[in-house]
């Protein structure tokens, strides 16, 4: 296996192993834990000699890598949108003391330029707000639904301008294209920064189905236990054996699972249907085999004097 | 069916497409418009714009799409979960929610086991009848 020579290999199939798997034999193995037994470190082991691919790499040292000509960052974090040099649209803090119209959509003639027509740009300085906002993304209120309403209609507002513009002065086209892309990178931006919150909100949604399920499951098995329990005392219990009666939970109709094991024999004992129900949970060991005996002898008898007539 | 947050995300994707396709249709569609009234109008045999009115009804029914489709936005925007709710809050509910699972299942193996011991019962009493009917036949 090792000896045949790499020129053979197939190009088109699966690539070949990486060439250090050789150094994976298990003497090296071995080896490289008797030596990390020994109080070795990492580092001094990977200068032997056969030993340097056994020992993991060290995690790279840079911030971030590149892959399919995009940078990425190593560890997952919240880029802030003016980490990636887009405009803020929102309030970071949706504080109770700052008016609501003052974001979207404001006088915008600076931005679009003094030609334009007299459409309002949904572009907002604010820059001076930057200051004293912290990074706390988490809390969703409802004036972050608000913002995000206000920026949807900030965003067909900017359509309609757009289009006056192409018709009017399509000189000035790009600059609104650019507003436009900044209001949905914004709302893209908020509705991600929703996303923690909306998945731990499923979470509860799930747990709350769940807990409906089982409890749907636990009444299921408890009516039909009930349901077989009382078809099975109707048919047996003598007055004499009555006990706990209570006929507040009385459920008659004994369907389900309840008629289907009874099968052929109730049928044949219903006159013994109007006895006193019996409260299932008193059902002790005892008592079933006394209840045993007496539902054969009944069933039994039943039968037979059915054949009989 | 995809999450609250997506199914905006992809309206808002759908409301841009929207909003290139109308575009693209009112330059591709439209008729040739004279710049004075001396002009002769131009015609290209390539060209072959809808009447007027036809136009006239795509763009009604091309904007009212996009008015449907913001209004749709708006009210997923308005039903979307947990607004309002504090990260503490929510993760005191889930706590006393697995809680209460917790029991719950308990509860549940517990019926489950009568429903067990119920079914062997019922199981040994047909045995037992079928037995006394054979024993009583003769």
């Amino acid at each position: 296996m090792a000896d045949q020579p790499p020129e053979d290999l197939i190009s088109s199939l699966y690539p070949p192993p990486p060439p250090y798997v050789k150094f994976f034999t298990n003497e090296n193995v071995a080896k490289v834990k008797q030596l990390q037994k020994e109080g070795k470190t990492n580092d001094d082991i990977s200068e032997l000699k056969n030993l340097r691919f056994l020992v993991p790499p060290k995690p790279p040292a840079r911030v971030n890598y590149r892959s399919f000509g995009d940078i990425w960052n190593f560890e997952d974090k919240f880029i802030s949108l003016k980490d990636s040099g887009i405009q803020q649209l929102y309030d970071n803090i949706p504080t109770t003391g700052r008016a609501k119209g003052e974001t979207v959509p404001a006088a915008g003639a600076d931005v679009v330029g003094e030609t334009v027509t007299d459409g309002t740009a949904a572009l907002k300085d604010n820059k001076e707000d930057e200051d004293d906002k912290e990074e706390e993304e988490e809390i969703f209120t409802q004036e972050r639904i608000d913002e995000l309403k206000k920026m949807t209609k900030s965003l067909l507002l900017n359509f309609l301008e757009l289009i006056g513009l192409i018709s009017k002065n399509p000189k000035y086209v790009f600059e609104k294209i650019e507003q436009i892309r900044i209001i949905l990178i914004n709302l893209h931006h908020l509705l991600n920064s929703y996303r923690l919150h909306q998945s731990r909100e499923s979470l509860i949604l799930k747990y709350e189905e769940k807990i409906a399920d089982t409890l749907a499951t636990i009444d299921n098995i408890e009516k039909t236990c009930d349901a077989v329990e009382k078809k099975i005392k109707m048919s047996t219990v003598p007055d004499d054996m009555q006990l706990n009666t209570n006929t507040a939970t009385t459920n008659t109709s004994a369907g389900g699972v309840g008629g289907d094991n009874q099968g052929g024999a109730g049928g044949s004992v219903d006159h013994n249907m109007d006895m006193d129900v019996m409260e299932s949970t008193s059902m002790d060991d005892k008592v079933i085999e006394e209840l045993k005996k007496e539902a054969v002898k009944n069933l039994t008898e039943s039968l037979t004097n059915q054949r009989v007539v | 069916m995809t999450d609250r947050l997506t199914q905006l995300q992809i309206c808002l994707d759908q409301l841009m497409d929207m909003f290139f396709a109308s575009l693209t249709y009112v330059d591709q569609s439209h008729d040739s418009v004279k710049l004075t009234e001396s002009d002769p109008k131009q015609v290209d045999a390539d060209h072959d714009p809808p009447s007027e009115f036809d136009f006239h009804s795509n763009l009604q029914e091309l904007s009212t799409d996009i008015i449907l489709k913001t209004k749709q936005i708006l009210t997923i925007i308005d039903t979307l979960p947990g607004v309002g709710v504090s990260k503490e809050e929510q993760l005191k509910k889930i706590e006393n929610l697995s809680k209460e699972l917790e029991t719950l299942e308990i509860r549940k193996k517990q019926a489950i086991v009568k429903k067990e011991k119920l079914t062997e019962f019922v199981n040994s009493l047909i045995l037992q009848v079928s037995q006394g009917i054979a024993e009583t036949r003769d």
